[in-house]
């Protein structure tokens, strides 16, 4: 009865914001990474013709426009949306970062298809690495760009810390991160991240700051594709 | 005649039904009602999109230690895979057909039976390279022999790999394991290694190194650059881990990551990618995993730090995929298209290194007493006109060895992926070689059920996967090959050679 009820009123909403000339949400059109190599066909001008399903092959981009393959950043690629999601705040020419791209270039993912790439798991030692050029000096980047002061508890750094994870992400999702429908999730996936780390007694503010940049991060640049 | 009529404004009056009365209780139903979509819609809506931002947690393969080494020497060119391991019907016709064996570029008057379907010449730069075995093992050549070459089994297909050297690098030659045999890393490590895969193998976990690794090399690439002291801990970099799958679930229904094709593996794929990096938040997890000088059930079997660089690095990456703690260990040896070169200066020191490596890969199966299984494949084959006797240093001794005196490319006619499976307890499977065998110039034709180079390959991994697996054929596996079009289970029944 509820899932009846449920089909019902969604319909009547999508209906309701067609008559309207609302569109719904276009997130995923202004993520299309303008270094893909897909091509986008259908809609104003183009093919009208729908795509055989089996043409549509993974990380070779979408015939049809929201649909279709997802793609994942590259080598480069993937260092520019790491530099971007900490908004030019490291640079992969200096410090930490430097090091590590240096050690893992070679292992990155090569191929924006997923189902091919290999090299997820050194895309986050490279966050790791970046993340902590936030960390150093006397008054360190987390806490003049993100507010977090290391001398403080994490309780104490909670707002800010939390602020911190919700803006990088937001870097790489055109701002749905705070704004779009599952904010909340995403605020309570921060929450938790910093009840799991307070937990331990001996975990400061920076390995706070670190394991909400390595999340926001991670996520933001290897798990979502475009 | 025009006639005007005077109309008033009741004429004018839109001829509409009238609005019929509203009483109060229909007033407040319908706003009500009003209410109720305003407020129950949206909520229904977001509701829907959170069930889904907080779907099922991501299930990773446990860590999980599963002892049995899995290696490949990927030669990359065309060596004379005739003096490397034959079966015993070709040892039978090249031991009295001198054109076979001047074309394997071996003796055939001193072919030396490992094991079953194993046969080596003895003389040869390779097969003398493995009788030696490694420096300062306990016991000396004799005990090698008797405690590591006694305990091997060969097999392999003939003839899919006909391609001319060159040709045939991206034909998919080289394969990986990943997650088909459960490790602790839940990669594999590929040396040099940068030619297409196998299509199965893409996409399969692994660290890549260069060609000439050496253990600090592979202990940096198991540890976090800047140190984790102060920063994080292995606690902390699995909350992180676990809240960045969290935040990909949460946007999941506003990107439509799992929507699309690909989504669904990336957050798997990636997202225990992150899992299998917790480890290295310990600050001596590489160097404690790669440095064979601080290894006890190694240093205690051989002279570790005679070795070169290189050949440490193999030892330790063998022995931890031994252990159960990284996947399979790839090599790729490059410029093995050595027909035409001196069989002193090039040939010999090549079939050396890579006899050597087989030697590593051994070594490590027997400091760890846990099965193995070696394949090699090459891309073409060098056919030679005999042997040629070369003066060498093997284990610091002063030896005599006989090289291929190598001509030509001849992949057409002789080409091979070969296995060879050890097993510590000296009950190794009796496996098969597929393929025909010319008696009298040993040239190969393909079996028809083998038929693909790609099937062939599937079916040396499924044979390694089974010893390893005590019997077993990886799900994974299968799933992952038959994706790809290869390994069904007609082809298996002639592929899988155990």
């Amino acid at each position: 009865m509820k899932n009846t009820l449920n089909k019902i009123m969604t319909t009547l909403w999508a209906m309701a914001l067609i008559t309207t000339g609302c569109t719904g949400f276009k997130g995923t059109n202004a993520l299309i990474d303008s270094s893909s190599s897909s091509s986008i066909v259908g809609g104003p001008g183009g093919s009208t013709t729908p795509p055989v399903a089996s043409s549509v092959v993974a990380g070779s981009g979408a015939n049809v426009a929201g649909t279709g393959a997802l793609s994942i950043g590259t080598t480069e690629g993937l260092v520019a949306r790491v530099t971007n999601g900490l908004q030019g705040n490291v640079s992969p020419l200096a410090g930490n970062y430097a090091k590590s791209l240096l050690q893992v270039r070679s292992n990155l993912p090569k191929v924006a298809d997923p189902t091919k790439a290999t090299g997820f798991d050194q895309a986050q030692l490279l966050i790791y690495a970046a993340c902590s050029d936030l960390t150093t000096g006397t008054t360190p980047l987390m806490q003049s760009k993100y507010k977090i002061v290391p001398a403080s508890s994490i309780a104490t750094n909670q707002p800010a810390l939390i602020a911190a994870g919700v803006l990088m992400l937001d870097q790489y999702t055109a701002s749905l991160a705070s704004q779009g429908p599952t904010s909340a999730q995403v605020t309570a996936a921060f929450t938790t991240l910093l009840t799991q780390v307070s937990a331990t007694a001996a975990n400061t503010s920076t390995i706070a700051f670190m394991s909400v940049c390595i999340a926001a991060n991670s996520a933001g640049s290897t798990l979502m594709g475009f | 005649m025009l006639i005007k009529v005077k109309k008033t404004w009741k004429d004018l009056r839109d001829n509409k039904p009238r609005h019929e009365g509203t009483d109060r209780r229909t007033f407040l139903s319908r706003g009500l009602a009003t209410v109720a979509f305003g407020v129950a819609l949206p909520d229904i809506f977001l509701t829907d999109f959170a069930n889904k931002a907080q779907a099922a947690a991501l299930v990773c393969p446990p860590p999980t230690l599963t002892p049995g080494a899995i290696g490949q020497i990927f030669s990359n060119g065309g060596s004379s895979i005739g003096s490397r391991f034959i079966s015993e019907a070709q040892a039978a016709s090249a031991a009295v057909s001198k054109t076979m064996a001047n074309n394997y570029g071996i003796t055939g008057a001193n072919l030396v039976k490992l094991g079953p379907n194993l046969v080596i010449d003895g003389t040869s730069a390779f097969g003398f390279t493995l009788l030696q075995g490694p420096p300062g093992y306990t016991g000396g050549p004799t005990a090698w022999q008797a405690n590591v070459l006694n305990k091997l089994s060969g097999g392999g297909h003939l003839g899919p790999m006909n391609q001319d050297d060159g040709a045939g690098e991206n034909t998919g030659l080289v394969g990986d394991i990943g997650l088909f045999k459960a490790s602790q890393m839940g990669a594999d490590l590929k040396l040099g290694v940068n030619v297409t895969l196998a299509k199965w193998a893409n996409g399969l976990s692994a660290h890549t190194l260069s060609r000439s690794p050496t253990p600090a090399a592979l202990a940096a690439t198991f540890s976090l650059t800047p140190a984790a002291t102060g920063l994080t801990n292995a606690g902390a970099l699995q909350n992180a881990t676990d809240a960045s799958n969290a935040l990909a679930n949460a946007m999941d229904p506003v990107l439509g990551i799992t929507a699309r094709i690909g989504g669904s593996q990336l957050l798997t794929s990636a997202g225990c990618g992150f899992t299998n990096n917790v480890p290295l938040a310990n600050p001596t997890y590489g160097s404690t995993l790669f440095t064979p000088t601080n290894i006890a059930a190694l240093t205690s079997k051989m002279t570790v730090a005679n070795l070169t660089t290189a050949e440490q690095a193999y030892l330790a990456a063998f022995y931890q995929s031994a252990m159960g703690v990284a996947g399979g260990v790839i090599i790729q040896n490059n410029g093995m298209d050595y027909h035409g070169t001196s069989p002193a200066n090039t040939i010999a020191p090549a079939d050396i290194a890579e006899a050597r490596q087989v030697v590593m890969f051994l070594a490590a199966c027997d400091a760890a007493q846990a099965r193995g299984a070696f394949i090699y494949t090459t891309n073409g084959q060098a056919i030679s006109s005999g042997v040629q006797s070369v003066a060498t240093t093997i284990n610091g001794a002063a030896v005599n060895v006989n090289a291929p005196v190598a001509q030509d490319d001849a992949g057409g006619a002789y080409n091979g992926g070969l296995i060879i499976f050890y097993d510590p307890k000296g009950a190794p499977p009796v496996a098969q070689f597929t393929g025909t065998v010319n008696a009298t110039d040993g040239s190969v034709k393909v079996d028809p059920t083998v038929g693909s180079s790609q099937e062939a390959m599937a079916g040396l991994y499924l044979s390694a996967l089974k010893w390893i697996n005590n019997g077993t054929l990886p799900q994974s596996a299968l799933t992952a090959m038959n994706a790809a079009g290869v390994a069904g289970a007609t082809a298996r029944t002639k592929t899988v050679l155990i």
